[in-house]
């Protein structure tokens, strides 16, 4: 019961993230790209409590942000699958180390996504994109990711688990 | 991974047969595909799906954008308290400026409507526009669009041009109900037909930067800086004669279209309406056919002018 509780604030702050993006602030082009704000808290919670962040959720993010972002529709959430499915494999790597592990494996994870994503798109024509912005848009999220994780620690209090308790978290999730 | 305390372990039997989660996977991947194949080869009934689930979940959105929009002018506020006096004197300073352009608007108003009424022409067809406000904000970094609050409801017609007032903002792609889609003339998906001062012709090619590129000029040596860039109309569907901006050139060379609208602040938008001008495709009836070898007046003439 307190996990689904968890889980609904957790979906109403990706929203509330996604609300936040979608806010009208003026339509300049930022030669600075945002970090991806949802992506962040997404890997956040998946390396802490993977459990509170099932497969379908990511899915569901993933999908409703592909279609109010006008993205091609699907692709970015298989990009966000992958990347949240190899974060779940390492947390039994990254376990019990400092946090400067974590940020490298989420940075890893990152960079596949996104390259995966631009190789997709390059080869179906759809869209070429400056190879600057890229890079900016990775530097950015990736030295956005301690913000979210220190807002996840503080709002969700989901703290890394410490290895002598996960028999209690490790039932399967979905 | 073999200590495990817990006697259920998940993972322990899991290798020979295929997981529940594992299945849930495959079926997760297998869908997102099926959606991309779709999104991408039957691009138009997606993209109309998507602008109807738009249309739908945006008011329930908007909710959170509220107190987001909120937030943003709550810091700029702050900003614009810490230098109030300084800000005072700019405003003074530009007010003074402007009355004295007004006055010169004024006088070229009149001037216009005599040299106008001597010359006895007619101004072009009358397009209407309709305001709306900008919603939501569907940009990424790498994509340049926003959603403004009219739609299919108040007439707004796929393709129509979007300006700020001072200058061209972008294009109608997508309508809903209530809500519709502008992709901006800063998106790398965006090719407008320009005209300058020139009279040179030129497309404008958004590549996410504030300034979109001036891409296959027609004659490059006739071309000048801070010449006055307008739509051309020869998409037909696009308005004729909407200020774009001034052409500049670029470190490396290329030139280039500073937009005149300002996207930094853009709350309000006017959708310019185009009525498509009566074809004209055969000799009035007044002429007898057989008498005189008219030609047909080119259609696609008569809509461009009467634009």
């Amino acid at each position: 019961m307190k996990k689904w509780l968890q889980r609904i604030a957790i979906a109403v702050a990706t929203l509330a993230l996604l609300a936040f993006a979608l806010t009208p602030t003026g339509q300049a082009p930022s030669r600075y790209p945002p970090p991806d704000a949802i992506f962040c808290f997404l890997a956040a919670i998946v390396v802490r409590r993977p459990t509170l962040m099932p497969t379908y959720m990511v899915v569901g993010i993933g999908l409703l942000c592909d279609i109010v972002l006008f993205r091609p529709i699907g692709l970015w959430t298989l990009a966000l699958l992958g990347a949240t499915e190899f974060l779940r494999g390492k947390i039994e790597n990254i376990r019990g180390l400092p946090f400067i592990f974590e940020w490298m494996v989420v940075s890893a994870a990152f960079l596949g996504a996104l390259a995966a994503y631009f190789a997709v798109l390059t080869i179906f024509l759809t869209q070429q994109s400056e190879l600057g912005l890229f890079l900016m848009h990775y530097l950015a999220t990736v030295i956005a990711y301690p913000v979210f994780v220190g807002a996840a620690n503080v709002v969700f209090r989901v703290r890394k688990l410490h290895p002598s308790e996960e028999g209690r978290h490790a039932e399967s999730h979905n | 991974m073999e200590t495990r305390h817990s006697i259920r372990d998940p993972k322990a039997n899991a290798r020979p047969r295929p997981t529940a989660r594992g299945i849930v996977l495959a079926l997760c991947v297998a869908v997102l595909v099926l959606l991309f194949a779709a999104w991408r080869f039957d691009n138009p009934r997606v993209e109309s799906l998507r602008t109807k689930f738009i249309d739908a979940i945006l008011p329930s959105f908007e909710i959170g954008i509220e107190p987001g929009r909120l937030a943003w002018k709550f810091f700029g506020s702050i900003e614009n308290f810490s230098r109030l006096v300084e800000r005072n004197e700019e405003l003074n300073l530009e007010l003074t400026q402007m009355q004295e352009w007004r006055e010169i608007a004024h006088n070229l108003e009149r001037q216009n409507a005599n040299l106008r009424r001597l010359l006895g022409v007619s101004a072009a067809a009358p397009h209407y526009s309709i305001s709306a406000s900008v919603i939501a904000d569907s940009s990424s970094p790498f994509r340049q669009s926003f959603l403004i609050s009219a739609g299919r409801e108040n007439g707004i017609v796929d393709g129509w041009a979007v300006t700020d007032g001072l200058g061209l903002v972008g294009r109608i792609s997508g309508v809903g109900n209530s809500t519709s889609r502008v992709i901006q003339i800063t998106d790398p998906n965006s090719r407008i037909p320009v005209r300058l001062d020139s009279g040179n012709r030129a497309i404008l090619l958004g590549d996410n930067s504030h300034s979109p590129i001036l891409d296959m000029i027609e004659r490059v040596d006739d071309i000048e800086l801070n010449d006055r860039v307008l739509t051309s109309g020869d998409g037909k569907v696009f308005p004729a004669e909407t200020f774009v901006g001034f052409v500049v050139k670029d470190a490396k060379n290329r030139f280039r279209v500073r937009p005149s609208a300002n996207f930094r602040d853009l709350q309000f938008v006017r959708v310019i309406r185009v009525f498509p001008a009566e074809p004209i495709d055969g000799p009035g009836e007044l002429i007898v056919e057989s008498a005189q070898p008219l030609q047909p007046v080119n259609s696609e003439a008569a809509a461009i002018s009467g634009n």
